[in-house]
């Protein structure tokens, strides 16, 4: 049960409705939601809880640690412990010089780290992560990976996003998510199957490649000195040349989730 | 984290916005602003000055130390009618003016007693005067019989003759009631109205209601936080603001009948000025406390503090204007005098807008801080449904 499940899916899927639906703060049109038969409406769910929402609020005058102090008393630790466990993330975090900052002085990449040091004050068993790497230059977003891969053990976390790399790298199990539903559920290279031995790269004309748009998702297009080098998704060899590669979830992600009209 | 953490954060969240600030510093400053005209004008006759206001305040305390213990009988306000205003034969100029103020000033300060009971009219007695004065505005205000004889009769139970004494301190602090709670309102308005709404603007009541305490505890926290703020605040507004007229008119004696102000003259019930000082100041803190709950029920409604703020704002502007209108209605008039800014003013709380249950009356005095209290509870109940309730995508 414990370990790093990924949300994947395009802009509106509907991963923060559910997120949001499991940290309790959206209730369900129909169902229940329950953690091991504590519905998430109940403060002992809140008690395992860390969240991070996809708009991490910030009180902007607060310092870093005084916003986690204030945090870890929501939480219900005690005056000490939350002194202790507020020092020892933002430690964790890389926040310990800006401590005594006001967080309206933060870069968005502090602010998320923040926001991640707040989520994991109580200790949670459950963390939730909704689209945490946004706004994330690419060297912050591999940190900010790294410092999430670091923390699933005991612990069930849920991670959200729309960028495929941050979940490839470091998810036990990916879901990946469309129109409110689930399309697919597994471990990364089982979902990869799912379209297995139907990506196929090679080099073609203009012409051919506009037309081969018509019936085949275009993953990746390179104008080239000698054609147009094509990575493509179709169930047949699309033409002459071509061979056919290994998938990467970036391919199923876009297999699911472009038009085949946006393919060129 | 307990209760009184919690609200020791509210408070903190509240301090750190430089707009509680720049309202704790402005509306003070704005109500000695609008009140200092009476203190610190200057004086002229003809183009020429001839005093300053402390001049004249200086005077009547100086006569009042002579005055003040007079019996008010009958037989006295006779003898002060009876007296001539002394005029100097060649005019009022800058030179002679204060001085005859002084000599006339025992005479004006006692006929404006008289003034305000008889209404200026010629009268035998100044006090049936008063009692039938007061009879004819019941009754032209259509009050019903029974209500006028138990008007009559806590009339009655005044201790005639009154007492003299210079109050005239808290007369100004009474007449100033309705802009010291515009003032006052203005500040719980802009200081309250992001106490919600900052966190949903901010988005940090996610972070709270998926907090252990952040639900019930810190709801809990930020309606107390509002309350005792608006309470605190007021206390310590009205108490400045008396202290100040106190400093400027002296302490007079509060145990003198409350009919001894013109200004309320036209109340038939036995109070002195000390319990209806009390009055005033707990429907002004009540008042303040109902503007906080309105400001605070919007605010948990609002998805930002400018809705509420604005609305607050109104609030407080509204009433100003209002409590110069008396609606002959009985029941507008009385809904009239329950609005927070109104309520709070002398013709709120001794409005001839009786209660009546079973027979039995109930003076505005009476039943409006119950029935504050009553809506304070209920909007409390209201903005915390609100924003535990609250969802957002």
């Amino acid at each position: 049960m414990t370990g790093i499940y990924g949300l994947l899916g395009a802009n509106g899927a509907g991963k923060t409705t559910l997120m949001r639906m499991m940290a309790g703060i959206l209730k369900p049109d129909s169902g229940e939601i329950l953690l091991d038969g504590i519905p998430v409406s109940a403060r002992e769910y809140r008690e395992q809880l860390g969240f991070l929402p996809q708009n991490f609020g910030y009180y902007p005058n607060f310092t870093a640690r005084e916003f986690l102090m204030y945090l870890a008393g929501l939480k219900g630790l005690s005056k000490d412990s939350a002194a202790r466990r507020s020092e020892e993330l933002l430690e964790t975090v890389h926040l310990s010089d800006a401590a005594r900052k006001k967080i309206r002085t933060f870069s968005g990449g502090m602010k998320q780290r923040l926001g991640i040091a707040q989520a994991l004050l109580n200790n949670p068993s459950v963390l939730i992560l909704d689209e945490p790497t946004a706004g994330l230059d690419p060297k912050e977003r591999v940190t900010f990976r790294n410092m999430i891969s670091g923390m699933k053990t005991g612990r069930i976390i849920l991670l959200s996003t729309h960028i495929v790399s941050d979940v490839e790298y470091i998810a036990d199990e990916i879901l990946l998510m469309k129109d409110g539903g689930f399309l697919h559920q597994g471990k990364p290279e089982e979902i990869c199957s799912v379209i297995a031995d139907k990506v196929w790269e090679g080099r073609t004309d203009r012409a051919k490649a506009v037309a081969l748009a018509q019936n085949y998702v275009v993953l990746n297009v390179r104008e080239e000195r000698d054609g147009i080098f094509l990575r493509l998704v179709g169930e047949k060899r699309p033409f002459e040349g071509a061979c056919c590669v290994q998938s990467s979830l970036e391919d199923l992600y876009l297999y699911y989730f472009s038009g085949k009209e946006e393919s060129l | 984290m307990n209760l009184r953490s919690g609200i020791g954060y509210e408070y903190k969240k509240m301090a750190k916005r430089k707009s509680f600030w720049i309202a704790l510093f402005l509306t003070p400053v704005l109500l000695v602003f609008l009140a200092s005209g009476t203190v610190f004008g200057k004086i002229y006759v003809e183009g020429d000055l001839v005093g300053t206001h402390m001049d004249e305040i200086a005077i009547r305390k100086e006569t009042a130390k002579k005055l003040n213990g007079t019996v008010l009988t009958e037989e006295f306000f006779r003898e002060i009618g009876a007296q001539e205003y002394l005029r100097p034969a060649e005019g009022y100029t800058a030179s002679n003016y204060l001085e005859y103020e002084k000599k006339n000033s025992s005479k004006s300060m006692i006929t404006e007693v008289i003034y305000s009971l008889t209404k200026g009219q010629e009268a035998d007695s100044v006090y049936m005067s008063w009692k039938e004065n007061l009879r004819a505005a019941w009754e032209e205000k259509g009050l019903s019989k029974s209500e006028i004889s138990w008007m009559e009769r806590l009339a009655d139970e005044t201790e005639i003759p009154w007492t003299y004494a210079y109050n005239e301190g808290y007369e100004r602090f009474a007449n100033y009631m309705p802009l010291s709670m515009m003032c006052m309102a203005v500040l719980l308005t802009v200081c309250l109205a992001p106490s919600f709404a900052e966190e949903y603007s901010l988005h940090t009541d996610v972070l709270l209601l998926t907090s252990e305490n952040g639900r019930l505890k810190t709801g809990a926290a930020k309606l107390i936080t509002g309350f005792s703020f608006s309470a605190v605040s007021s206390v310590v507004f009205y108490g400045l603001f008396l202290a100040g007229q106190i400093l400027i008119y002296g302490a007079g004696d509060i145990t003198a009948a409350a009919q001894t102000l013109p200004v309320f003259s036209e109340v038939p019930y036995p109070l002195n000025i000390a319990k209806v000082l009390l009055l005033l100041t707990t429907a002004g803190i009540l008042s303040g406390m109902a503007t906080g709950a309105i400001v605070m029920a919007l605010s948990a409604a609002a998805g930002s503090s400018f809705g509420p703020a604005v609305f607050g704002l109104l609030l407080a502007f509204l009433p100003v204007m209002l409590v110069m209108t008396e609606p002959q209605n009985r029941l507008l008039a009385t809904a009239l005098n329950a609005i927070p800014g109104v309520y709070g003013t002398g013709r709120s709380l001794f409005s001839y807008c009786l209660l009546t249950i079973c027979g039995l009356h109930f003076p505005a005095y009476q039943y409006l801080p119950v029935l504050y209290l009553a809506v304070i509870a209920l909007l409390a109940v209201f903005t915390g449904r609100r924003y535990l309730k609250r969802q957002t995508v």
